[in-house]
């Protein structure tokens, strides 16, 4: 069986990128799963359709965090229109629905979901906060 | 006279699919013995009818069948036969208790007491009948060795007090609670007490005759019968008073357009066709717990969880939520620096299952100050290999998440 946690995953949960608190950021999205009690704040800078600048903050398990660390790296930079195709792909991609295909090597990190189906909240949790945001947000 | 947990091991089938599976989440359900599963399945091929009033041969042999059943519960839990109705589990005989018994005798100023401890089952009940009422739910606190506070206990109990709620064993924790003191004390002030025993029934040896208490409730699914099945005790003085409050057929004795009566405590309180299948697999696993010491098997689980806990300690940068003095085959543990949710996760990868999060005891764990733990539960299939197994893989990872 393949392990949840490889490599990337223990890199990202222990050296998250842009983990920080930006509580003078005016844009923030909370993921919250009531279930297991994981939270995390994203924090969105933008311009002109653009995540120019992305942080996140909060506590969960080391999938959540690693993943939205995964997420905060891979989606900074990129405009809503190509952040939605990315977060959709990586959402298809962890309920195995894209024949293996993915934006970025990274996310085969977590290639075991397809059959370890368990954790996919854990994982999909701050993706879906922020394909929700960028589907409210209109081109 | 020792406990042989490897010929108990051999009964239950799913072993044999998983022979390196290490199931330590008995607690959430216990696994079935084949005698269980053989017969829910031979009802179901040759023996299957309706219940009651059916004349035809089938009908009648289901419904003695199904009648039976309360003969056994009587005989391992030490009450008479038709001192239990036959609910879905250990939820719903607490709503049959708070919407039959307390609604009806609840009034503004009222108090209701539970432990700090309760699952989630014996406590959101209470709170929503005593909103509904303007009554006040009291808890007892937990002391951190995982205990009830026995003083506070005596200072909240008074005279408005309309009913003591409390677990026998805590799912989280594993306490065994002093029952028939507290049950004592209650009486002492004419306060009526149910027993939340869904984690002792079947694991030791209950005797609601010495324990006293009025009313208790367990799920057969914890006690290696079929899920969606346990029955409501209910002693003699209650009967009367616990009215029915889920209505249909099966339960009446004379219904009009303008009124309906009921039938006597416990047929009253089982309208509808009720789980008659996992009545009868609720026998059989009562059967499968008869030719079981009791007290040899829980000393068995007790000696399992001792080992761990010891082991546990040891180990170190762990840490056990509770050390009571009387404690069952259950405890719950938070690694340093690592999620519940990826020890649960690190362990099945090992094939073992703990399980993971708040256990249903949301308000305990805020009091602990912990959002989720995670928890091993012990059943007489466990053994030692399981304890070593479990030992070893936590050390495992810690070193991987060092």
């Amino acid at each position: 069986m393949k392990s949840l946690y490889g490599d990337l995953i223990k890199q990202h949960q222990k050296n998250p990128y842009h983990f920080l608190k930006k509580e003078d950021v005016e844009l923030s999205l909370r993921a919250n799963n009531p279930i297991c009690g994981d939270r995390y704040d994203l924090y969105i800078e933008n311009e002109e359709n653009v995540l120019s600048t992305l942080h996140f903050h909060g506590f969960g398990c080391a999938l959540s965090k690693a993943s939205a660390s995964i997420m905060v790296e891979t989606l900074e930079g990129k405009s809503y229109e190509e952040a939605k195709e990315i977060c959709q792909n990586f959402l298809d991609y962890i309920h195995d629905k894209t024949n293996g295909e993915v934006y970025t090597e990274a996310f085969k990190a977590f290639e075991a979901l397809h059959t370890q189906t368990a954790r996919i909240d854990c994982v999909a949790l701050t993706w879906k906060e922020m394909l929700s945001f960028l589907q409210t947000q209109s081109s | 006279m020792s406990f042989d947990a490897l010929s108990v091991k051999a009964q239950f089938p799913i072993f044999h699919r998983y022979p390196d599976l290490v199931y330590l989440d008995s607690a959430a359900t216990s696994q079935k013995p084949a005698s269980v599963i053989k017969v829910l399945s031979d009802f179901y091929s040759f023996e299957n009818a309706n219940i009651h009033r059916g004349v035809y041969d089938l009908s009648a042999k289901a419904t003695d069948k199904y009648e039976e059943v309360r003969e056994k519960l009587a005989a391992a839990f030490n009450a008479n036969a038709n001192d239990f109705a036959y609910c879905s589990g250990t939820t719903e005989g607490i709503n049959l208790v708070v919407n039959g018994y307390l609604l009806p005798h609840l009034e503004k100023g009222d108090e209701v007491l539970i432990t700090a401890m309760e699952h989630h089952a014996n406590l959101i009940p209470w709170q929503q009948a005593c909103e509904k009422k303007g009554a006040k739910l009291s808890i007892i606190p937990v002391k951190p060795s995982g205990e009830i506070d026995m003083e506070a206990f005596e200072n909240k109990l008074s005279k408005k007090t309309k009913m003591l709620a409390m677990v026998h064993i805590s799912n989280t924790l594993g306490t065994i609670n002093p029952v028939k003191i507290l049950t004592q004390k209650a009486h002492d002030l004419g306060v009526p007490v149910l027993l939340d025993a869904a984690q002792s029934a079947g694991h030791l040896p209950l005797d609601l005759q010495d324990l006293q208490v009025d009313f208790a409730v367990f799920s057969a699914h914890k006690l290696f019968g079929p899920t969606g099945i346990g029955a409501l005790y209910c002693s003699e003085n209650f009967k009367d008073q616990l009215k029915a409050s889920k209505f249909g057929g099966g339960s009446i004795k004379e219904v009009s357009f303008e009124k309906t009566s009921w039938m006597a405590f416990p047929h009253g309180l089982e309208a509808g066709t009720p789980h008659i299948a996992g009545v009868v697999g609720m026998g059989a696993a009562l059967d499968f717990i008869a030719t079981l010491d009791l007290e040899e098997s829980f000393a068995h689980e007790h000696a399992l969880v001792t080992q761990l806990r010891q082991e546990l300690d040891a180990l170190g940068g762990i840490k056990i939520f509770g050390n009571p003095s009387e404690y069952a085959g259950i405890v719950s543990f938070e690694v340093d620096g690592v999620h519940p949710h990826d020890v649960a996760s690190f362990l099945s990868e090992a094939d073992i299952a703990v399980r993971a999060g708040h256990h249903c005891t949301q308000p305990l764990l805020e009091r602990m100050q912990v959002p989720a733990t995670t928890r091993a539960s012990f059943s007489i299939y466990n053994t030692e290999k399981d304890v070593e197994r479990l030992v070893a893989t936590l050390k495992d990872l810690k070193e991987f998440w060092d």
